[in-house]
């Protein structure tokens, strides 16, 4: 579904990244971890428009770059780490996220509302969504930019840390919720996440960076029999049971 | 709906509008009553007097009113969305201190040409915020970037005013009234055709790219994500802002604080999205410079007060709270 082949970033003379391949597979949830500085989240810049890359990074084959800013926004959305404080409405926010489909001036069809109700249904927003986003409280805040995110409705959605300053709470709530788009809707999900423990326990796949590469792309599965964690993080890991009888990955 | 309470908010400026427009009229150092007024609307015989003051004054006056009403709000609500700070406006862009500056050294260096000055002032203004545009615009965080820029160009062209006015005493009083900002110099209607296209030129874009400036004001990733070219866009926002702004300050002068207010009222009216609350600051802006000028005209009849003083007298205090209001929300 996304390739990068051979990818590299240079900010002035800053490697940000350097010679990354990897391959993040269709429908499926990869998360990718990684120490502060390895480049997670310049890896996800690559794919709005505003990073210059040197290599390939293909989008369902298509190259990247051939794009159009407004073909590459119809198959592919970013939520980054920073949410603005903008006295926008929820409802409103989803509203623009219709826009990559829209004519400059041009009004919402009907379809085009309708995904809007969705997105806003689908984020838990309903009784929020007339409210500015600069009243929400942290956690209200990053649903009203998933429901944004929802209404654009790409088959390729990323995330930049998305649960980084929300309580224990909200975060088993929004992955909860980027679960049901890569189950529910088909999507392939990106998630950038710090905490490794949420990260094992939601992915399908997993992508390390270390050191402004990739160092390995693969299953769940795979992460923890290379036992990855202790090499790239120097940690240990361990698996218990829940009362549900289900397996968790606990690192330590 | 929200289009339901934009459209009832613009059916009480269109009352407020006439009403200011009739007055206009009406009020003055010649006073008309109703009847005076339509027979002179219509240029009945017998009226002659009262239809040249009609039609070459206050006709002009309240066109040049308006126009100035709708340029300045209109920029201001365009430079507030795109640097997503409310209190920008054309003044602080130093778009304003860019058309001062090239007027007062019109005056200066080539009081011949005075004529010219409506040509000189809109270069001035737009050149200004080319500039503005092309070191903010490069910065790493182009929102603050842009102020930044119209802080120091502010700052430059302000210095270079007072260094022409020191070397050339007798400018001020020429430059004295330009810099207050009234519609006293409106040189008849034809005069005001250029402006006009410009100024409605640029609301009527502005209204077609709305929904994308407000993806703008959301950040450049956002508004990459949304499959927009942020620095592009913020251009031609800019050039669009500086546009109307550059041919108001051609006939108005440096006329203060209409982009400040018009902008931020009409935003807590009508709501944050730019297809709501421009409308609302195109004819809210034409309302307020109209009635401010009728006011400026009255209160110390047979002499004006220039409707920047007006502007100046209620812009000023609206700063104290507007930063009051952030301080006290800043504590929730």
């Amino acid at each position: 579904m996304l390739c990068f082949e051979n990818v590299s970033v240079l900010r002035g003379r800053k490697t940000v990244l350097h010679n990354v391949n990897a391959r993040i597979p269709k429908e499926k949830l990869t998360v990718i971890v990684g120490k502060n500085g390895s480049g997670k989240s310049s890896l996800l810049s690559c794919l709005t428009g505003l990073v210059r890359y040197t290599g390939k990074i293909l989008l369902d084959g298509e190259d990247l770059s051939a794009l159009s800013p407004r073909t590459r926004a119809q198959k592919c959305s970013l939520m980054p780490q920073l949410l603005p404080d903008t006295a926008l409405t929820t409802r409103q926010l989803a509203t623009l996220g219709r826009e990559p489909y829209l004519a400059p001036g041009g009004k919402l069809s009907q379809s085009d509302r309708e995904t809007v109700e969705n997105a806003i249904r689908f984020a838990r927003m309903e009784d929020l969504q007339d409210t500015p986003v600069n009243r929400l409280s942290g956690g209200e805040r990053q649903r009203a930019f998933l429901a944004m995110a929802a209404a654009q409705n790409t088959p390729l959605v990323l995330f930049d840390e998305p649960t980084a300053h929300l309580d224990a709470d909200h975060v088993g709530c929004f992955l909860q919720r980027v679960r049901a788009l890569a189950d529910e809707q088909q999507k392939t999900a990106v998630l950038v996440l710090h905490d490794l423990t949420a990260a094992v326990n939601t992915a399908d796949y997993l992508l390390v960076t270390d050191q402004n590469t990739c160092v390995f792309c693969g299953t769940k599965e795979e992460f923890l029999q290379q036992n990855m964690a202790q090499s790239v993080f120097n940690l240990h890991q361990t698996a218990v049971c829940d009362p549900d009888g289900k397996e968790r990955i606990l690192f330590y | 709906m929200e289009n339901t309470r934009r459209n009832r908010i613009l059916l009480l400026l269109s009352v407020l509008f006439v009403l200011t427009a009739v007055f206009g009229f009406v009020l003055g150092s010649a006073q008309m009553d109703i009847s005076t007024l339509f027979a002179a609307l219509l240029q009945k015989e017998g009226y002659e007097t009262q239809s040249l003051i009609l039609y070459s004054l206050r006709l002009p006056r309240l066109f040049a009113g308006t126009l100035a009403g709708i340029g300045l709000s209109v920029s201001g609500a365009l430079l507030q969305s795109i640097t997503g700070n409310e209190l920008a406006s054309p003044n602080i862009l130093g778009i304003n201190a860019g058309a001062g500056f090239c007027m007062i050294a019109l005056l200066s260096f080539f009081p011949q040409a005075v004529h010219l000055s409506p040509v000189v002032c809109f270069v001035g203004a737009f050149a200004t915020a080319l500039l503005i545009l092309a070191v903010g615009n490069r910065l790493p965080r182009p929102k603050t970037g842009i102020l930044l820029a119209g802080v120091a160009v502010t700052a430059v062209f302000n210095a270079g005013i007072s260094l022409v006015s020191l070397l050339d005493t007798d400018v001020l009083a020429a430059y004295r009234f330009f810099s207050v900002g009234g519609l006293d110099g409106t040189n008849g209607i034809s005069s005001l055709f250029l402006p006009a296209i410009m100024i409605f030129g640029s609301l009527i874009a502005s209204l077609v790219l709305a929904s994308r400036a407000d993806a703008l004001s959301l950040g450049d990733l956002h508004a990459a994500s949304l499959g927009i070219r942020p620095a592009r866009l913020r251009a031609v926002c800019l050039a669009l802002a500086a546009a109307s702004a550059a041919a108001v300050v051609s006939f108005a002068g440096l006329l203060g604080f209409v982009g400040l207010i018009v902008p931020h009222l009409a935003r807590k009216t009508a709501g944050q999205p730019l297809r709501l609350h421009l409308p609302v600051c195109a004819l809210g802006g034409a309302v307020l410079v109209c009635l401010s000028d009728l006011i400026g005209r009255l209160v110390i009849a047979p002499a004006e007060l220039p409707v920047g003083i007006l502007m100046a007298l209620a812009g000023a205090p609206f700063y104290f709270v507007v930063l009051f209001r952030r301080s006290r929300d800043a504590v929730l």
